[in-house]
């Protein structure tokens, strides 16, 4: 079986994705619409399905939602040249396993598809959330989370699609205080020799602090993505209109 | 056109009642300047005239009045000459006296009529013994009613009669009374019991006082002309210099404003009320361009916009395929290797595109408003708060001038701050590593349309050069080289403009810049809407 779909109907793009994911010895099918995407999902079952939102006809969205509808355990990277934040909410919201604007460089690509891989090979990102204690949250997909705290700060942290999953990470990158994070846009990065992974942030504001800890021990993101390994403390710039587009999961919840 | 011809014809009967009318049409359709001038025209007109016509009455009745004064004298003389030759009833003396006084050239004729009405002294011989009706001119004051008077006022006594020109003339009858004398007297010609004896009639010429009248007239109809004429010159030049051509000015500037020059101002250079318009049009035309220049700038950013999502999606593919295979490459070249090089390049400036479309599109986007009743002055300390390192690092010192008690009004306190903290940075990259000082003050501007919140942030730095001043608010127009986006005062504009707010920048080079901000107190929610986000996918 293939290891990877490859919906895109830009030539030069699918040409270049292709090449990259062959590279990584991995197989890939390219088609062109969310019509061949079918017909190929109902020939083979793929690890990895790798999706342009922009496509002539039907949209990426549209096979993201019969995705997510059919239950399918194969993760589905959205890639999009128009990344705004609502084609990111958008993406998450109808299950996408990762949001890749375009253009992305071979790290970027390899970090997500590999990522990917691994969750796939786990059996499904519903791991990690086991043990969370106190507030509640709101995640953006699978990907990141925000919670707000009694003071008016948010803590942002990630999601089930990277603890145990990024591969090796050799630098981590938080932001500094005082600096504006928008929401869907990249809020952290971890860093491999091959591989980036970006998180893009639920919510938008102004940094507070980084989690000092994460610089000495970056296992915290593996061990406890949902406690000591949050990422950031922001204060919100527009908490109660951003906050609609993630989807809440009460405290304790998993 | 001729005036009138404009005004469609009246079907009769159409139920329309047609106005009353007013000033003749062609006076409506004419210019001011002939409007004015033929109602002073015909006001002055009125004035002379009547003046005129009093001051000649006058003239009139006082050269009448001497030729009847002169009328009555000589008539008293001749009576008086005459009296002592009546009594001895010699009438060849009164013949001679009667001769004598009436062939003077002043004196046009002198009769004596016996109370039958016949002429018995004349120097006009033809006269002598010829009857007068009772009808005549000369009789009537008497013999108007049935019984004749006997006695008669001077006023009663004179009459004016004949046709000009020339024939007019000024007569005045002197009855002669019956006095003891005269019936005492030896002839014995008149009886006691007659009451008048005759009349002596003098007539004299007016053709001397109309002449003069004639005179006075022509000069008074000349000077009146002349002064009407006096006047006209006076307006039509008045009017020419003090309304018409400032008219036509404001005719001119208005057309040129229409035209889209709004950078036209007249020369102010009166305090009547044609300066307050000349003033108000000023006013108006720069109020005007400002509006313009901003909905040039609103108009500009929505454009951007729109041409950033359709450019962005464009742009993005082809740059994918570069980066992909650039960077694939560049992974795989021999360390050190020339190719390894030049892709390093390659890929680090198709990142930097990236970054620019990534920008463009943030730029897009800016976040919906979220706002609350905010304490400006907070919002400004916080901004100062966040980028006081900055500051520090640069060595700039910061001076604060914030008015404690500003109303709080409507608008989102993070992108208030965030207008702040831009414009801080910039003022901190304008003065450079070399230190500098930088002025935030915020003031309370109350006006009747609606107080404002002003906000200055002015700074020691380089300064903006005066033709680059239009354009520092464009989106990506940066005087920082590769260190800037030229995105940081765009934001700052689009926020101010989002709070229905105004941005003003003040700048020479080398002297610093001052940014005004200004933005409208509300204290309630609703006033200035959230614009349109840019289109999504």
């Amino acid at each position: 079986m293939p290891d990877l779909l490859l919906v895109e109907d830009e030539r030069v793009v699918r040409e270049a994705v292709a090449r990259l994911c062959r590279a990584e010895g991995l197989s890939v099918d390219e088609v062109e619409s969310v019509e061949q995407a079918r017909g190929r999902l109902a020939e083979a079952s793929h690890r990895l399905a790798i999706v342009d939102l922009m496509l002539p006809g039907r949209s990426g969205f549209e096979l993201l939602r019969e995705l997510r509808d059919a239950g399918s355990p194969m993760p589905a990277v959205a890639i999009s040249g128009f990344a705004t934040t609502a084609n990111a909410l958008e993406s998450f919201r109808l299950g996408a396993f990762d949001f890749l604007p375009k253009p992305f460089d071979e790290p970027e690509l390899v970090g997500v598809v590999r990522r990917g891989l691994r969750c796939a090979e786990r059996g499904g990102t519903g791991a990690a959330a086991a043990g969370v204690a106190g507030a509640e949250r709101y995640f953006l997909g699978r990907h990141s989370w925000a919670a707000p705290e009694p003071d008016g700060s948010v803590l942002i942290g990630v999601a089930e699609s990277f603890p145990g999953v990024l591969g090796a990470v050799t630098r981590l990158d938080l932001p500094a205080a005082n600096h504006r994070v928008t929401q869907g846009q990249e809020a952290a990065r971890f860093e491999g020799p091959e591989e980036v992974h970006r998180v893009w942030s639920p919510l938008g504001g102004r940094t507070l602090a980084a989690n000092s800890r994460l610089a000495e021990t970056p296992e915290l993101v593996d061990r406890s993505p949902f406690g000591d390994g949050w990422l950031v403390r922001i204060v919100p710039a527009a908490l109660d209109s951003e906050i609609g587009a993630l989807t809440r999961r009460p405290a304790g919840g998993g | 056109m001729a005036p009138g011809t404009s005004r469609p014809p009246q079907a009769p009967g159409s139920g329309r009642r047609a106005r009353p009318a007013r000033l003749p049409a062609a006076l409506g359709a004419a210019r001011i300047r002939v409007q004015v001038i033929v109602a002073v025209v015909a006001a002055s007109t009125l004035v002379f005239g009547l003046s005129s016509y009093l001051i000649l009455a006058g003239e009139r009745r006082a050269l009448i009045s001497q030729v009847e004064q002169q009328a009555h004298l000589v008539s008293e003389t001749i009576k008086s000459s005459t009296r002592y030759a009546m009594l001895l009833n010699r009438r060849e003396d009164v013949h001679q006296i009667i001769d004598t006084i009436g062939r003077q050239d002043e004196i046009d004729q002198v009769r004596v009529f016996n109370k039958d009405g016949q002429v018995i002294y004349s120097p006009d011989k033809a006269l002598l013994g010829s009857f007068v009706d009772k009808h005549t001119e000369a009789c009537y004051a008497c013999h108007a009613a049935d019984r004749p008077l006997a006695r008669l006022s001077r006023p009663q006594r004179t009459r004016i009669f004949g046709q000009q020109p020339g024939g007019r003339r000024l007569g005045i009858i002197n009855p002669i009374y019956n006095e003891p004398s005269c019936w005492q007297a030896d002839c014995h010609a008149h009886a006691e019991s007659q009451a008048v004896l005759g009349i002596l009639d003098v007539t004299l010429p007016l053709e001397p006082v109309d002449a003069q009248l004639a005179v006075s007239t022509q000069r008074a109809a000349v000077l009146s002309g002349a002064a009407i004429l006096a006047i006209v010159l006076i307006l039509w030049l008045f009017f020419d210099r003090r309304v018409a051509r400032p008219v036509a000015q404001l005719l001119e500037a208005t057309n040129r404003v229409a035209a889209g020059e709004l950078d036209y101002r007249l020369a102010v250079r009166r305090q009547d009320e044609l300066g307050d318009l000349q003033r108000s049009f000023n006013d108006m035309t720069r109020r005007l361009a400002t509006a313009q220049s901003q909905l040039y700038q609103s108009d500009k950013l929505a454009s951007l916009g729109r041409l950033a999502a359709g450019v962005a999606h464009e742009i993005n593919n082809p740059l994918t395929g570069v980066l992909v295979h650039g960077s694939f490459l560049h992974r795989r070249a021999a360390e050190g290797s020339e190719e390894k090089l030049d892709l390093e390049t390659i890929v680090h400036e198709t990142k930097r595109c990236r970054d620019i479309v990534r920008g463009l599109l943030d730029f897009a986007r800016q976040a919906p408003l979220s706002k609350s009743l905010v304490d400006v002055n907070e919002a400004v300390e916080r901004a100062l708060k966040i980028v006081d390192n900055q500051l520090a690092v640069k060595n700039i010192r910061v001076t604060r001038a914030l008015r404690p008690d500003l109303p709080a009004t409507w608008a989102d306190p993070n992108q208030i701050a965030q207008v702040m903290i831009n414009l801080l940075v910039n003022a901190a990259d304008a003065i450079g590593s070399g230190g500098g000082e930088v002025y935030v003050g915020s003031e309370l501007v109350e006006a009747p349309e609606g107080s404002t919140i002003e906000i200055k942030v002015a700074d020691s730095g380089c300064g903006i050069a005066e033709q680059d001043l239009g354009r520092i608010f464009d989106p990506f127009f940066t005087t920082k080289e590769a260190q800037g986006t030229g995105l940081g005062l765009a934001v700052v504009w689009g926020i101010v403009q989002e709070h229905g707010g105004t941005i003003r920048v003040d700048s020479k080079p080398g002297r610093g810049a001052t940014f005004t901000l200004r933005l409208p107190v509300s204290a309630q929610p609703g006033v200035v809407e959230n614009p349109p986000e840019a289109p999504d996918a």
